[in-house]
This record gives structure tokens, C-alpha cells and sequence, in this order.
């Protein structure tokens, strides 16, 4: 019979402790962040082959979480691109900026990775957080891409080569 | 751990050939009071995180461990209900890790859980990891892709030639953790196993360079263990772009009467 460990990961004989499932502090929130240059969403092929569809039986489909639906206290507005003069709401909390259809501010750019960044308000200011993108994220005229940044009215951000003016209320 | 008689399990997990860190996480868990295995029976589940460079590796651990503790949690509460139960739970830490912790942001996992009762299987599944069932040289995706690609599919918009080198084919439509409704699938009723019947689980790093006639030939034609290192080198002979997770679930035909879903 094969060898198991605690969480049921399949050992070699010869192996006394799991490499899968070592303790690694997961109660812990693990260390500061590590930037690295890449997309946050893997570039390789996902679902290479696509699926044929239902199988096994008919299923049903369960809500587990709802779209934040907050009050819209500002706006970005394109500034060149596909999207140019195309305005797209920034809503209280958190808002995702990116490529992936699952963003909040669903930008159609090829220098924009998936999740690109994303804009927080909190206790009245307005944070624009890089999400570790290929391109990086820029405020107004800086050459250096930002990691965490405030931004202010009539600030012209810059996701990769796509511009963005930002209008709050 | 000791595996009760009655299925034969192998799993097998593998960075790949490109990344750095794996991402997925995968469990196998039955519980070792008999009262509670004739209502839970056996639960395997597979998780394919992402996200930032530590994030990924995080939400699917958290997506793993809730779905397993929230399913071994409650004997009372309905199979299905406690698996749904623990997406929810494993969803919302994920947010709230993310938001707690900067480094932590954008991360996301999808997870598929499936358990063996008596002889039906019930699952849950969010993403675009899979769940397959091989009955003999048939093989069945039960699990249905929450992917940006299969949903162009489905509304034919475009042909399974054309999805299998879409540009968009890494877009995944939901997670857990991700923004927007999440919705995680589920069988409407049980679905039937026979003795001999072998449930597959993996990640896309598996579905996404080996098809399925290529899964079900190693999955009847080997011992488990290794149809799972075949399927894996299979992956990594062709490039192993992505982490790669395999578990496998054989019925024997001794187990099907020992726990009590029917």
C-alpha cells in the first residue's frame, strides 16, 4: 500500500517528512511582498484544451460571493488606446484595473497586464496600488514605476503605455 | 495517513518546467471516526492559486484546508451544503487576506472538491481545474470550465479549434477571490459510481497540454502511481508552461455499501 501523510499527499517510501505540506507558518500571513517582473495572472496557456461542456449529470450553479456594488466617487477617463475618452467609474472601496474581464476597470490594452493595479479609497484619500504588472504603473510625469502612490484630482496615471486621467468627486 | 479498503488513491504534484513556485495545493482526507466516514465518506480536492508572487501558493492552501474543515466539520449538515460552505468560507478569507495584507493582493485559486459517498459522488468546483470520471475507455468531464474561452464556446462563438489557440484562453471567469459574483457549481443530485470507476482531478497545467483520450489510456492501462508520473511527464514533455497536480480516485467494487448516501 502506498505511503500517505496527514494530508493524504502521496510519499515515496524513503520519504520522513511531506515536502508538500511541511509547516510553513500558513496561520501566519506570509513576509513582506517580493516584487518581481511579472504578469499576476500566469501568461502561459490555462485551459489549453478547451472543455466540452456539461458532464456527468445536470448541476446547478451556487452564488458565493456578490460584485461590490459601491457609490461612485470618481472617475478615470482614457487618454489614448482602443478606449480613448471612454470613462470608467471608480466606486468606494477597492477597485481592480486591468485586462482580465473580472476587474472593476476592464482595460482593453496590450500593455496592460491582467491585474494591472488597483485604487483604494480610504479615510478620503485615494491609493493606487501596483499589482506586481510587467509594464509597471506610473503618476503624471515620474519615469520610475510606483509601488504604492496616493493620487489627486486631474493626476494622469499611466498603466503600462496606456494614460489615464483621474476626476474625483 | 491510512487509507480505508476501498479506493485506490495516487496523487502527485510537480512545479513544472517554467515556474519558480508551485500554486497548487491538493488534499486527500477521510475521517478516522467510522461515524463520521459513513456520512462524509472520502474527499479529495485540488486547488490552482495565483496571483502576485507569494499569493498564489496562499489562496489555494486556504482554499484546501476550509473546504476540508468545513466539510468534516458538521455530520449533520447536507454533503453538498458543507463543500459550498467551505468555498464561501475559503472565498471570503481569501478577500480578506488580500485586503489585509498588500503583498497579498489580487490573489485568487480556483478549487474543485469531489467526494465519494457510498457509491455517488458529489463535487464542487469553481474554476477551470477539472474533475473527469474514466469508466472503462469512456471518459466524462464533469467539471465545467468558469473560463473566459469555454464561455465563447458554449455560446458558439467560436470552434474548438479556435479555443484550443485563443488568446484569451488563460482568462479565467471566476475564482475564489476574485472580484465580481462567484458561483461555484455543483451536481444536482448525486452522481452514480460503479465499481472500477476512477475519478481524476487535476489543474490546467495537466488539462491544458494532455487530452483527455491521453488521460484515460494511463489512467486504465497502468497502476496509479504511475499513471500519475506518466500524465505529468507527458505534461512536461511538452513544455510544463504551468504547475502540475494530479489526483487520482479508483472504486473498488468492496467499498460502494460501507457509507450512507443513497
Amino acid at each position: 500500500m502506498a505511503k500517505f501523510c496527514a494530508n493524504g499527499h502521496q510519499m515515496e517510501d524513503s520519504w520522513e517528512i511531506c515536502p508538500y505540506c511541511q509547516k510553513t507558518g500558513f496561520d501566519a500571513p506570509p513576509p513582506g511582498k517580493t516584487r518581481i517582473e511579472s504578469d499576476p495572472v500566469p501568461a502561459a496557456p490555462r485551459g489549453g484544451m478547451p472543455s466540452p461542456g456539461a458532464g456527468g449529470g445536470a448541476r446547478r450553479t451556487v452564488v458565493i460571493g456578490e460584485k461590490p456594488s459601491g457609490a461612485v466617487i470618481g472617475w478615470f477617463v482614457a487618454m489614448n488606446g482602443n478606449q480613448m475618452g471612454e470613462d470608467f467609474r471608480v466606486r468606494e472601496g477597492h477597485n481592480v484595473l486591468g485586462s482580465s474581464p473580472e476587474c472593476e476597470i476592464v482595460l482593453d490594452d496590450g500593455t496592460v497586464s491582467a491585474k494591472h493595479a488597483s485604487l483604494k479609497h480610504k479615510d478620503g484619500k485615494f491609493v493606487l496600488t501596483d499589482l506586481d504588472s510587467t509594464n509597471g504603473t506610473f503618476v503624471n510625469d515620474k519615469t520610475d514605476s510606483i509601488a504604492r502612490e496616493e493620487i489627486k484630482d486631474n493626476d494622469t496615471i499611466r498603466l503600462g503605455k496606456l494614460a489615464l486621467k483621474f476626476k474625483c468627486l | 495517513m491510512e487509507i480505508r479498503p476501498g479506493v485506490d488513491l495516487a496523487n502527485l504534484t510537480d512545479v513544472g518546467c517554467e515556474r519558480e513556485n508551485n500554486e497548487d495545493y491538493y488534499c486527500y482526507a477521510e475521517p478516522e471516526d467510522d461515524e463520521l466516514y459513513s456520512k462524509r465518506g472520502r474527499l479529495a480536492v485540488i486547488a490552482d492559486g495565483m496571483g502576485g508572487y507569494e499569493g498564489g501558493q496562499y489562496a489555494s492552501r486556504i482554499a484546501v484546508e476550509s473546504v476540508r474543515a468545513a466539510y468534516l466539520k458538521d455530520p449533520e449538515q447536507d454533503p453538498v451544503d458543507a463543500l459550498l460552505e467551505g468555498f464561501r468560507l475559503a472565498h471570503v478569507e481569501i478577500l480578506t487576506k488580500a485586503r489585509e495584507n498588500p503583498g497579498l493582493e489580487g490573489m485568487g485559486t480556483t478549487c474543485t472538491a469531489a467526494a465519494i459517498l457510498g457509491s455517488k459522488l458529489i463535487y464542487a468546483h469553481v474554476g477551470d481545474s477539472r474533475l473527469y470520471r474514466i469508466r472503462g475507455f469512456e471518459i466524462t468531464q464533469i467539471s465545467h470550465d468558469h473560463s473566459y474561452v469555454n464561455k465563447l464556446l458554449e455560446a458558439g462563438m467560436i470552434t474548438p479549434e479556435e479555443a484550443k489557440v485563443h488568446p484569451q484562453r488563460n482568462v479565467l471567469m471566476m475564482a475564489l477571490g476574485s472580484r465580481g459574483q462567484v458561483r461555484a457549481d455543483c451536481p444536482d443530485e448525486p452522481i452514480p459510481l460503479q465499481p472500477g470507476d476512477t475519478l481524476l482531478l487535476c489543474t490546467d497545467g495537466l488539462s491544458g497540454l494532455v487530452n483527455n483520450e491521453e488521460m484515460q489510456k494511463a489512467v486504465t492501462g497502468m497502476p496509479l502511481t504511475q499513471a500519475c508520473k506518466e500524465l505529468i511527464d507527458l505534461a512536461k514533455s511538452r513544455g510544463g508552461y504551468d504547475n502540475i497536480t494530479v489526483q487520482l480516485l479508483r472504486v473498488a467494487s468492496n467499498d460502494l455499501k460501507k457509507t450512507s448516501a443513497e
